[in-house]
């Protein structure tokens, strides 16, 4: 199939997937009475007495269709709402939210598709060797370590022992008031990307100065997933006829390894690391808190735990647009690396 | 003439949880120059790892664990003990001067890389210098043709590109090409090894008789019928002219027709290369086609070896007897050999065959019989004889 | 060989395993014993917790939103430092009584908002004016609303119940320089300059907001209607701000920090800090390290974590300031007869019924067997004043030596042995308390009472659930045609809007007020104590009137009293002239006054 009518299909399937979406996330909010829904209007005690008045303004008393209908029908107008818990707009939401989750995705997605690509195939070229139970050892502690745990304990070692070496928040805030002053042009927020356009070097080693901990974080619990995936693909296509057919031509065991294995054993990686970007694009809650490092997953963890909807089903669009898009790319990647696989079609 | 390969004494083990499976137990066998020597037996009779044993590719956990496999080089008049060699030595026999065809094309294949692809690194692998050399010729000719501006401007990239090309030429391995082919960007100066090797290619496929074979060499193993996987498979075995082509069941997963262009292709290859053919399977008729002669094993131990024809006029062998009956033959009753296979992880003791055997003898079940030469170039391991 | 690599990697393994758990051992708290270096000259620099909700001052009702407020704005007014009675000029230079219903302030000249403004009398009457005007659900504006146009709220049922005309009335300018604000009924001038102080009276630059998109002051129309209960983004002001306070608003990144910059040309003279930066944290791990290396001068402490502060020497630490506030356990005296948390819904020993709480013997044995040492020591790590009453330290009319509960389990039995008839104690009772899951001095009051309960008689059996706080809000203020809310005993507590006993008592006390009134609590008798009280000047008649509510109360007990905490603030020591008034919002306290240098 054409490459662009297969992702005008996939896009166009994007309707009912967020249709589906928003449908789910707002019945579930109806499980909430509309005065749990209206104290998200009420910042202190003496203001509960104009809950009823709240509800009524908000209408969050109307049925479920006339409630989302109201959302949708703002939706096709092109406003995604409000988001009270951060006081501004849902759509600027995401574009404020947004760059900090992508950042730390973007620096630490490569390192966790890297490393466990890279120890998942050592680990079974040299399986049940010293090296294999390092690797799995290594990958079922950082799989098993609580990230609340982990970061914590980066944090006391790398700002509280070694003072003030690796701090928490995404700059420091004499390079934030630098960041924010007339001169620098935050062109897409990401800090780093911002201060590589603005040629500014100060602020881009503060800003990777601030990237260090919460990316080893992420990439600690996440890579040991990596890790076992790639360590059992590669077991699986080690075994394969085509491997003994490399080693009978003569090849070196380290290129049977790297290009005969691993290109296969990529595949079913390539699928886990498409999700594990749009999963971290999402944001890391306890990461994201634990370093001050605010982005989508603070955002959407306070608009649940406020009820605050719009933000909630705000969120939801962004992941659903975000997993469909990963997906196409996944699909198209496949392609590259499987000659297979054709668009749409699936395995020859 | 000297014996291309010569076994002594092969014994090969597998260390499992179960227990220690005797894979191969005190094999001899030779495989003379420019002969198709036919090995035979059941499933798990060792056919296929007497073949990996030759090559030292015995998978984990399986050992050698005792033996010799002599190598005689022509080159330099002298036998290889393949066993002790060096690994780098070893790699740089495989698929050179020693090359395996295996039994399900579809699987030695690597999937994701082109036919092209994978034939050519075998020319990149062994033929370094050659292509080197080729490749050097015609930068030598682009040099003294190339004419224009175009030319102009690259005839000092090209004399660069030459120089190194005449350091791989020189010394396969010399330290310049060796480090440039590690940068990325500079690696592709080496490109034109990789075409000269790609022509080598196309070449190899039309000589095992694959029609449109530029065309073929660029496309993916899923795109080719079993036959043409297989006769591809057959190309990269051949590329090398190797002196030893071990072809494990390499007919088993085609259909019948093909099967019998497959083996005129190995009778041709025989014939043009002349190089020595050892040609692994369970069905004795495909043998018969091929084989100048024919060794029987039985659960890791060789029971006969014999001329061809001599096997199917006289075999000797009870085991053989019994083989020769259960092949298929129009308007014969179908035979089969009584009992199961002998388990490798509790061998019978003696003959391993004497639970199964007909005309078993006391002494079968104590002794193992040794391999004699009961007529010329006819020898059997069985105590009737 | 195989063997022994994976005896290798078992080892691998035991190493890791002790490097994971001796590392932290060692690094631990090792911050404390070095120095806190002095850094971020000229700024000051705090981490703390909650959003600013809004930095509209009419719409602001929350401490974080306060605190912004306060830097950024002026108030007609100020407290004299540590009281709360006395005042001192802010943007009015001067005020009078005019009569007991109206008092006029005299505004200042030659002062100008950030933006370049010169603030009028104008400016003064329009703020208050759009105040009553907005009047947004849930807001503070009723503190203006009930003295000055007599009622709570300018809607009802979602009409507009007040006139353009009445709001016109109550705010007006009188010779050229003066504003005149004039009350529905006899109202104190010290309540009003309590109200007056605070954020929500934060003095706007009428121009600018106009030029805005603000309501632009007419009241004669319709018009202005449509500025009434807005939504929060339809007001420009809620994250923009011109006032004339010692800080300008420089950025504020929602959810992450507000920064303010120093306004040189403020009236009072320029602030002691170039910067102020306030951000938001939600680890304490994290703020306690930013404080501990420097970067902070102050960091919001909860309660449960101060004990790792207060070996520390480099820091300015502050204790045992006795805030605005209080918590109490509600008894429910008309519940739900739907309500899962109430068992059977009769007196049968396996529930209680809807009015269980109004027999008094229930409610003055469960004052009795609740034992308030233990909490005090639990639940506020013994920095508390234990109450009798609604009424807190720090308000007129507070009295420590008036009777309070303390726990005597013998009382508590013989007091409940009398409850229902006498059946009580033969029949038991079984009912579920709620706390807001996470919040453990609520878990701990619950658990307290369960338990005292429980060993006077175990027919008496009290579970606990925990609950998310939006849900437990919804059961409490909510009621049926019959009947009030499904629980039988709530806990929530009260901070202050502005210091006066009012302000505690009738929430508490009041049949209408904000929580007597969902726990069906409240006589005529005691309505009209308080209403008498209500307006009284400061006084020995009114610490007499407050006396008796207090002993109305203890008679009659509403609730379990619990405590009123005793906070604690801690600084860098670079910081000095810290006071406390409990009425400033936000834990830095009077910013203004305060400074910050090496020595």
């Amino acid at each position: 199939m054409e490459l662009r009518a297969y992702i005008a299909r996939r896009l166009l399937l994007l309707i009912p997937v967020l249709f589906g979406v928003t449908v789910f996330i707002f019945a579930i909010t109806m499980f909430f009475s509309p005065t749990e829904r209206a104290t998200l209007y009420v910042t202190s005690p003496q203001g509960m007495r104009d809950l009823p008045s709240i509800i009524e303004q908000y209408g969050l008393d109307r049925p479920f269709f006339v409630q989302y209908g109201t959302w949708l029908n703002q939706v096709f107008h092109g406003n995604l709402g409000w988001s009270n818990v951060v006081s501004m707009p849902v759509g600027r939401a995401i574009f404020h939210y947004l760059p900090a989750t992508l950042e730390l995705a973007i620096f630490a997605t490569p390192i966790i598709i890297l490393t466990g690509i890279f120890f998942g195939s050592r680990a079974a070229a040299h399986k049940d060797k010293p090296v294999d139970h390092a690797t799995r050892v290594v990958a079922i502690l950082g799989w098993s370590l609580p990230t609340f745990w982990l970061g914590l304990l980066l944090m006391m070692i790398f700002y509280g022992y070694f003072r003030g070496l690796l701090p928490p928040g995404r700059l420091s805030s004499a390079m934030e008031i630098m960041v924010t002053s007339g001169d620098f042009i935050r062109y897409t927020r990401i800090n780093t990307l911002d201060a590589i356009l603005n040629l500014n070097g100060p602020v881009l080693l503060d800003a990777l100065r601030h990237l260090i901990l919460p990316v080893i974080t992420i990439s600690t619990v996440n890579v040991a997933f990596i890790m076992r995936l790639m360590r059992s693909s590669m077991l699986e296509s080690l075994g394969k006829g085509y491997i003994l057919t490399a080693r009978a031509k003569g090849v070196q065991e380290k290129l049977v390894i790297s290009k005969h294995a691993r290109r296969n054993a990529l595949i079913p990686v390539i699928t886990v690391s498409g999700y594990l970007f749009a999963a971290l694009a999402g944001g890391a809650v306890i990461t994201e808190t634990i370093f001050s490092f605010k982005g989508m997953g603070w955002w959407a963890s306070q608009s649940a735990l406020r009820l605050d909807i719009s933000s909630v089903l705000g969120f939801a669009l962004f992941m659903a647009v975000m997993f469909v898009l990963v997906n196409l790319v996944v699909d198209i990647l496949y392609t590259r690396v499987d000659p297979r696989v054709r668009l749409g079609g699936g395995v020859q | 003439m000297k014996d291309l390969i010569k076994i002594r004494d092969l014994a090969v083990r597998f260390y499992t949880y179960e227990g220690i499976v005797y894979a191969i137990d005190d094999l001899d066998l030779e495989i003379r120059q420019g002969e198709t020597l036919g090995i035979v037996g059941e499933t798990g009779s060792g056919k296929t790892m007497t073949a990996l044993a030759i090559l030292r590719l015995i998978p984990y956990p399986g050992k050698i664990e005792s033996g010799s496999i002599l190598f005689f080089d022509k080159s330099i008049d002298q036998e290889l003990e393949l066993l002790k060699l060096r690994d780098d030595r070893m790699r740089s026999i495989r698929g050179n001067r020693i090359s395996m065809v295996f039994q399900e094309p579809g699987a030695a294949l690597n999937p994701v890389y082109t036919i092209g692809d994978q034939i050519s690194e075998v020319f990149l692998l062994h033929r370094r210098r050659e292509l080197a050399q080729r490749a050097k010729q015609r930068l030598d000719s682009l040099l003294s043709d190339g004419n224009g501006l175009a030319a102009g401007v690259k005839r000092p990239f090209w004399g660069w590109q030459r120089r190194i090309y005449d350091k791989i030429a020189k010394e396969s391995h010399a330290f310049e090409p060796r480090l440039l082919g590690r940068l990325p960007l500079f690696r592709r100066l080496l490109w034109r090894m990789g075409y000269e090797a790609k022509l080598l290619t196309v070449d190899m496929l039309k000589d095992v008789e694959i029609p449109d074979a530029a065309r073929v060499a660029v496309q993916y193993p899923h795109q080719l019928s079993g036959g043409m996987k297989q006769r591809a498979v057959i190309a990269m075995a051949l590329a090398c002219s190797p002196e030893l082509l071990i072809a494990d069941e390499p007919t088993t997963s085609l259909d019948v027709t093909i099967q019998a262009q497959m083996l005129e292709l190995f009778r041709r290859i025989k014939v043009d290369k002349g190089a020595s053919i050892l040609f692994i399977t369970h069905n004795l008729g495909v043998a018969s086609e091929v084989c100048d002669r024919v060794a029987v094993m039985y659960a890791g131990r060789l029971c006969e070896v014999a001329p061809v024809g001599e096997m199917f006029v006289h075999p000797l062998h009870p085991y053989t007897k019994a083989l020769l009956n259960a092949v298929p033959m129009p308007g014969k009753k179908l035979e089969t050999i009584p009992g199961v296979l002998a388990d490798a992880l509790n061998p019978p003791p003696g003959c391993r065959f004497h639970p199964r055997c007909p005309s078993a003898m006391p002494i079968c079940g104590q002794e193992r019989a040794k391999l004699k030469e009961v007529s010329k170039d006819h020898m059997v391991a069985c105590h009737l004889y | 060989m195989s063997k022994m690599f994976s005896k290798m990697g078992w080892i691998i393994v035991a190493v890791l395993c002790l490097s994971l758990v001796v590392f932290p051992a060692c690094t631990g708290d090792g911050g404390g014993s070095e120095p806190i270096p002095y850094l971020h000259d000229g700024q000051f620099i705090q981490q703390t917790i909650g959003e600013v909700d809004s930095l509209d001052p009419a719409w602001g009702y929350d401490t974080a939103s306060g605190e912004q407020t306060d830097y950024i704005y002026d108030t007609l007014l100020s407290y004299d430092q540590e009281s709360t009675t006395d005042f001192i000029t802010g943007l009015a230079t001067n005020w009078t009584e005019v009569s007991t219903t109206a008092m006029k302030f005299h505004i200042a000249s030659g002062i100008t908002f950030h933006e370049g403004g010169n603030l009028t009398a104008e400016d003064v009457e329009y703020t208050f004016e759009r105040a009553l005007v907005q009047d947004r659900a849930g807001g503070p504006t009723w503190m203006f609303n009930y003295p000055l146009l007599g009622k709570f709220r300018t809607r009802s049922a979602g009409n507009i119940t007040v006139t353009g005309a009445e709001i016109d009335a109550a705010v007006e300018i009188v010779d050229t320089d003066w504003v005149q604000f004039n009350f529905a009924f006899e109202f104190p001038a010290i309540q009003w300059k309590q109200i007056l102080v605070q954020s929500w009276g934060s003095i706007l630059d009428k121009e600018w907001c106009v030029a805005n998109g603000e309501w632009d002051g007419d009241l004669s129309g319709e018009g202005w209607k449509a500025y009434n209960n807005p939504d929060k983004q339809d007001s420009y002001l809620y994250n923009h701000a011109n006032g004339t306070g010692p800080w300008k608003l420089d950025l504020w990144e929602a959810g992450e920090y507000i920064r303010l910059i120093a306004n040189d040309d403020y009236w009072r003279g320029a602030p002691p800090f170039d910067t102020v930066i306030t951000q938001w944290v939600d680890e304490w791990s994290s703020r306690k390290l930013t404080l501990l290396n420097g970067d902070a001068d102050h960091v919001y402490v909860p309660r449960a974590y101060i004990g790792e502060l207060l070996d520390i020497d480099d820091l300015l630490k502050i204790s045992a300031l006795p805030e605005l506030s209080n918590d109490c356990l509600f008894f429910n005296m008309n519940i739900d007869p739907e309500s899962d948390l109430i068992g059977s819904g009769m007196l049968d020993g396996e529930g209680i019924p809807s009015d269980f709480f109004t027999d008094i013997h229930v409610r003055k044995g469960f004052s009795l067997a609740f034992d308030y040492d233990t909490y005090l020591a639990d639940a506020l790590l013994g920095e508390g004043t234990m109450l009798g009453s609604p009424l807190v330290n720090g308000l007129a009319g507070y009295d420590p030596d008036l009777p309070k509960y303390e726990q005597d389990l013998v009382e508590a039995a013989a007091e409940l042995d009398l409850a229902w008839g006498g059946n009580l104690t033969s029949l038991g009772f079984k009912f579920t308390m709620v706390y807001n899951s996470g919040n453990i001095p609520r878990k701990t009051a619950c658990e307290i009472l369960a338990e005292a309960l429980y060993s006077i008689n175990p027919l008496y059996q009290v579970s606990i659930l925990p609950m998310a706080w939006p849900t437990i809000l919804d059961n409490i203020f909510t009621e049926t045609e019959t009947s009030k809310g499904p629980l039988p005993l709530f806990q929530i507590g009260w901070i202050a809007d502005y210091p006066d006993a009012d302000n505690f008592i009738t929430p508490f006390m009041f049949s209408e007020g904000d929580f007597a009134y969902f726990q069906d609590y409240g006589s005529p008798t005691v309505d009209a104590m308080i209403e008498a009280a209500r307006f009284m000047a400061n006084g020995p008649a009114r610490d007499a009137a407050y006396a008796d509510i207090h002993n109305a109360y203890h008679d009659d007990p509403g609730g379990i009293m619990l405590a009123q905490p005793l906070g604690r603030r801690f600084f860098t020591k670079y910081i000095s002239g810290f006071y406390f008034n409990p009425t400033i919002p936000g834990t830095p306290g009077p910013l203004y006054e305060m400074s910050k240098s090496e020595s």
